[in-house]
């Protein structure tokens, strides 16, 4: 292949500067709510003050106002749709199955009501009007109400959504004959995953009886799948157009009961509806994450050596989760034990329904076991009085492949050589003589490590993505794809690699994306899945676009299309006459001048691949943090921050840091600061970004970088890089702050590490 | 509820308009000038995605009402590139240093780096680091911002 | 999230806008630069019949310095106050407070006054304000009166404001000699304080006389640690027990719970807030 093309690759690996930029830069990106529909109405959303009551709800007075054009509760659209199932598709119980709350509320924030008026100035003034009667019922809001808990959702005969135990051969005898066994706990602080463009959708009834959507999705196929199966709708008259989304993190994979209610108040109404998340909603039910309680247990031998862990987590599903609980607590315990050589494990995992929001997919969702097992990390090698950093270094994996204890294979991954980069960027050595002086003078520097491995493009099912890339009259090439972007850059970077194929200049390749009637079916944006996947049938796609070009030039040169090269935007042939044509010349006969192409070739120049990726695909990155922590106040200040990360092949460099970066700061701020806190009534603490704090510039280390580079086998040697920062981030904050408040004795078992709990968590005055 | 009649200026052309007094300028910017370059980010004054410039200076258009212009020039992200579409110096220094991913934040981030860097006071790069606090951005991690402002105040110090 | 529906007077004169009060009473809202109003606005916690938007009326603003004392315009911007240079020169402590408020955006909006008129317990306005005692002037149709800034404060939001009355100026009498310093803790640049004290400590040949210290974020209202005010009173700055004295200061503020800190934790930090500030008003180098 690489004898085909000029040169080895000139785009990829190259900061090419992004191709979206243009258009965001100058106010001129198009999201869901820049868009304006003929005859377009707006809808609001009244949403339950209480976490649990029976209702009894009088919409007349709302329906009444002026330009009110329709209030809907559970009694007018609920039949409309099928028992609402996971977005994923996976089986298992489910909460609250119904669009609207019908006679019970489950948590602050549930949807009761949609009103839909001209502008959303008066939907939200009808919302005034509709008059509920709440007879109070006892919230179950936290893991251990529910436990000790008759069922708090409607429809459910208990609150246990799911348990899985497992003993590996040779666990037990582990623990039994271990010299030391460290126990770690901790309680995450739940997320909000807070794009700063909240959720949106327009509903647009198609009077031939088909449905347009547009919607800020992470994957409008799965979307329009979706859509389709709960409105018993034909899936191919229901269309799903997603334009630029503002971040989703997650968050946008789901299709949510509001998206739906909008759905059915734009059928009934035969009127294109909008309906736009503002912030108190999507604070209150716009999904969470990290709802659980972790426990890890490490067994060690008398040298410091690992020999068994027992991981344990409590997911808190809230009352109407994307997905069914627990799927991801699985997941959490297969690959717990991540880089290090742990032959056996136990687990204990449980999911729990409560009248919370729901929980949604965030950012490196299953981010629960590295935080759990990097903290006992350290804990242990404090147990045991070993460097944390040397007791990483004895136990991390070696020789790969290397089988995880439940039988997940690992490959081409780099943990080890992280760890020691990592160390050497951050001056480890120096910075403990640095700590050593500063507490001299009152100051408390303390550095913590986190070491990941993170599996990227999870497709267990197969998750396939297609490219397909044509040549225009012009020369100029367009591949449609099936990924979607939320930030991804995913325009430069599918043009880089597409440029690179066809030899052509990466600004003569333009991308579309995001609407389902225009290609088939796909994984869309989420898991760290775009270079790998989507790259992947874009890259094969083009080697097959490739043979079809040097075919039909080889007509034309009348010569074989062996031998043949493209470069500069022409195929070139061999020799020393060299012929050559361009692609302009070539698009324009396979797409205009038909006539001229060989007797019985098809005309255009067009090749289309689904690529079926390896069902885990993995990254891995070492993480160091130096922070500065006051023991007065409590506050926490990030001074200096190293990544180490092996993505394999880097499609763009600057779009990789920065993928990085936004992951590292969410993480920071999930060690640090952002919590939506539920009281024992299920009253959340935060209803505006007063009170739910996100991470600001302000507080934003400067990232210094070390990329390590072992390629993964699938077609662009890529892997996914969007989630490791931001799940290995949070213990490596966690570790620096227990590092620097060492002589205090502190003790922390609940995120986020805010003031507050660092002063109550000292446990000596220093 | 009350109606009033303004005009103003807006990215130097003069608008005339009938509006409601709760319309926010946010809101008036939008739907009835169809400029949505300024986006709805919280609506309650924090996370800035919604900054335009009032006569020059950076302010929230989710905290004013559009009645409160009559009379006022404001200036949006539509505003801000050259006459030939190019950008301006601002954009450029946010798309050199990779300043940005989603874009949903960049807008109100452009006005904010505008109004601190051509307005009459230069502010010096800590004051233009300080003045970020009022915006969110959920993406980048702040690391190209801060990259595009040292290059933006490197250009206005020498 | 958008505002109730309501109608709006945008009078050019003071005696205009008082005459709306003078109406409307508590159905009329003024509204200064909104930073605060009009987020309540959105969340439909305020809904006022008239909204009085001030800032038109130009006898509202102004910044003067008359032998020794600041007089501000109720509806001077938070940015005016940082950029002028009369503040500068007669109260620099002031600056400081307002450099804490919010972020550049809003102060580029938000006005003294109208911080002072909410009266949020966290804010620093109202507690600099309290600390230095400032004047404040209220007027209605009936006429005007001052009410001294330790008396404005009667809980959350609570001002001895009427509903027909206007605050139109302050005016800070900084004593001779004083040493005036801000010093919070928050979790971020621009969020209210978790733990916050303003404190102006005139002195006059290193004995300090006529101290005033004010807490905000440490309870219902700004509140002076008086017992701690005394106990500084005669003392000499050098050697000072500073430790000692932030006891005592400590004694007055009732924090409550909420979720972004625990009482305990409030009064737990107020200690180094009071200590880290005191030491750095007592310092070398620390006259104006």
């Amino acid at each position: 292949m690489a004898d085909q093309l000029s040169a080895a690759p000139r785009f990829v690996g190259q900061s090419v500067g992004r191709k979206e930029n243009k258009r965001f830069l100058t106010g001129r990106g198009r999201y869901v709510d820049d868009f304006v529909e003929a005859g377009m109405l707006h809808a609001a959303i009244l949403r339950s003050p209480l976490a649990r009551a029976n209702i009894t709800v009088d919409a007349s007075a709302a329906r009444e106002l002026p330009g009110v054009w329709a209030v809907y509760t559970a009694a007018d659209i609920n039949d409309m749709f099928e028992p609402l199932v996971s977005v994923f598709g996976d089986a298992g119980p489910f909460g609250v199955r119904t669009v609207l709350a019908e006679s019970q509320v489950s948590y602050v924030g549930d949807p009761i009501a949609i009103a839909i008026a001209e502008d959303r100035y008066l939907a939200e003034d009808a919302l005034e009007l509709i008059e509920v009667d709440y007879d109070p019922l006892d919230a179950v809001a936290s893991i251990s109400a529910a436990k000790s808990s008759p069922s708090c959702i409607p429809g459910r005969d208990t609150n246990l959504a799911f348990e899985m135990s497992l003993a590996l051969p040779g666990s037990k005898e582990a623990f039994d004959a271990a010299a030391t066994v460290v126990t770690a706990r901790i309680a995450q602080g739940r997320i909000s995953p807070s794009p700063m463009e909240g959720r949106g959708i327009i509903s647009n009834p198609i009077m031939d009886g088909k449905l347009e959507v547009r919607l800020s999705s992470q994957n409008p196929h799965a979307a329009k799948s979706f859509i389709a199966r709960s409105l018993r709708m034909q899936e191919n008259h229901v269309r799903v157009m997603s334009p630029d989304i503002g971040g989703a993190f997650g968050q946008k994979f789901g299709v949510n009961r509001d998206f739906l209610a909008t759905i059915a108040a734009s059928l009934k109404l035969r009127r294109p509806v909008k309906w736009i998340e503002d912030k108190p909603e999507a604070l209150q039910a716009g999904g969470h994450g990290r709802a659980e309680e972790l426990e890890l247990s490490i067994a060690l031998d008398a040298s410091g050596t690992m020999l068994a862990t027992h991981f344990k987590v409590d997911d808190n599903g809230g009352a109407d989760p994307v997905s069914a609980p627990g799927g991801l607590t699985q997941l959490m315990a297969m690959i717990h034990t991540g880089a290090y050589n742990i032959p056996t494990m136990m687990a204990d995992c449980k999911a729990y329904f409560t009248n919370t929001c729901g929980s949604t997919a965030y950012r490196g969702p299953w981010a629960g076991e590295t935080l759990i097992r990097e903290i006992t990390v350290d804990k242990a090698a404090r147990a045991i009085g070993m460097d944390p950093v040397e007791f990483r270094r004895r136990n991390t994996v070696t020789q790969w492949p290397h089988k995880l204890p439940m039988g997940l294979m690992i490959d081409d991954v780099s943990p080890l050589e992280t760890l020691e980069r990592t160390v050497e960027k951050i001056g480890y050595a120096e910075f403990r003589a640095e700590q050593a002086k500063a507490r001299e003078q009152g100051r408390y520097l303390g550095i913590g490590f986190g070491l990941c491995i993170e599996p990227t493009a999870i497709s267990p099912g197969g998750g396939t993505d297609t490219a397909e890339v044509r040549i225009e009259t012009t020369g100029k090439i367009t591949a449609v794809l099936t990924c979607h972007s939320q930030g991804h850059s995913v325009e430069t970077t599918m043009a880089q690699i597409i440029a690179d194929e066809m030899g052509v200049d990466v600004n003569d390749v333009t991308i579309a994306f995001g609407d389902t009637d225009s290609i088939t079916s796909g994984s869309g944006a989420g898991g760290s899945r775009q270079a790998v996947v989507a790259g992947g049938a874009a890259h094969i796609a083009s080697g097959l676009l490739r043979e079809k070009v040097f075919k039909l030039a080889a007509h034309f040169l009348q010569t074989e299309p062996d031998g043949l090269k493209l470069e500069g935007g022409s195929v070139v042939g061999s020799g020393p006459s060299a012929p050559s044509i361009t692609l302009a010349a070539l698009g324009k006969a396979a797409n205009v001048a038909t006539l001229t192409l060989p007797e019985g070739m098809e005309a255009g120049l067009t090749a289309r691949y689904c690529y079926t990726p390896p069902p885990f695909t993995f990254a891995n990155a070492c993480h160091a943090a130096i922070v500065e922590a006051d023991p007065g106040t409590g506050l926490v200040k990030v001074l200096r921050y190293v990544v180490a990360e092996d993505c394999g092949v880097m499609l763009n460099p600057a779009v990789v840091e920065g993928q990085i970066a936004g992951g590292v700061i969410q993480g920071i701020g999930n060690a640090l600061w952002e919590e939506q806190h539920y009281d024992e009534g299920g009253n959340p603490s935060a209803g505006t970004y007063k009170d739910y704090i996100l991470p600001i510039s302000n507080d934003a280390p400067t990232i210094e970088y070390v990329h390590v580079c072992t390629p993964s086998k699938t077609p662009t040697g890529a892997k996914g890089v969007g989630e490791g920062g931001a799940i290995v981030g949070t213990p490596t904050i966690f570790n620096a702050v227990m590092d620097a408040l060492a002589p205090f004795d502190p003790e922390f078992e609940q995120l986020p590490l805010t003031p507050s709990r660092i002063l109550a968590g000292l446990r000596k005055t220093g | 509820m009350s109606d009033h009649d303004i005009s103003l200026t807006v990215n130097g052309r003069k608008v005339a308009r009938r509006v409601p007094a709760r319309r926010t300028l946010l809101d008036f910017l939008r739907s009835d000038l169809g400029l949505t370059g300024t986006h709805a980010g919280c609506e309650h004054g924090v996370c800035g995605a919604c900054t335009v410039m009032i006569d020059g200076v950076a302010m929230r258009s989710c905290l004013t009402f559009a009645v409160q212009m009559d009379g006022h020039a404001v200036t949006t992200v539509e505003g801000v590139a050259n006459e030939d579409g190019s950008f301006h110096p601002v954009q450029q220094a946010l798309h050199d240093n990779h300043g940005l991913q989603c874009g949903f934040c960049t807008p109100g981030i452009v006005m904010s780096l505008l109004s601190l860097t051509e307005g009459e006071q230069k502010a010096s790069r800590e004051e233009v680091l300080d003045a970020m606090s009022g915006h969110i951005c959920r993406c980048t991690g702040y690391q190209g911002l801060h990259k595009a402002i040292a290059q933006l105040t490197e250009a206005t110090h020498g | 999230m958008k505002p109730p529906p309501f109608d709006y007077v945008a009078p050019d004169t003071l005696e205009e806008a008082l005459a709306v009060l003078a109406e409307h009473g508590d159905d009329a809202q003024p509204l200064a630069g909104g930073q605060s109003l009009v987020p309540m606005l959105s969340l439909r916690i305020a809904r006022p019949a008239v909204l009085l938007d001030l800032n038109r009326v130009a006898a509202l603003k102004g910044i003067s310095a008359e032998g020794g004392a600041l007089k501000l315009g109720a509806m001077t911007r938070q940015v005016e106050a940082l950029t002028s240079a009369t503040v500068e020169q007669t109260l620099p402590g002031l600056q400081e407070a307002v450099n804490f408020v919010g972020h550049f955006q809003t102060r580029n909006r938000g006005t003294i006054g109208g911080s002072i008129s909410l009266g949020e317990p966290a804010a620093e306005n109202p507690a600099f304000a309290v600390a230095m005692d400032a004047d404040l002037e209220l007027q209605s149709t009936q006429g005007s009166r001052v009410v001294r800034a330790s008396d404005y404060y009667s809980g959350p939001y609570m001002t001895a404001r009427t509903d027909t009355e206007l605050l139109t100026s302050i005016t800070y009498r900084p004593p001779a000699g004083a040493r005036i310093g801000t010093l919070e803790v928050s979790q971020r640049r621009g969020d209210f304080a978790l733990s916050g004290l303003v404190a102006c400590l005139p002195v006059s040949g290193g004995v300090i006389s006529d101290a005033r210290l004010c807490w905000f974020g440490m309870g219902s209202q700004p509140l002076r640690a008086r017992s701690a005010e005394a106990a500084l009173n005669g003392a000499s700055i050098s050697g000072l027990d500073i430790a000692g004295r932030a006891e005592l200061a400590l004694q007055p503020p009732a924090p409550k719970d909420d979720s972004h800190a625990t009482a305990d934790y409030r009064r737990q930090a107020g200690r180094p807030v009071f200590t880290r500030l005191l030491i750095r008003l007592t310092g070398e180098g620390a006259a104006q």
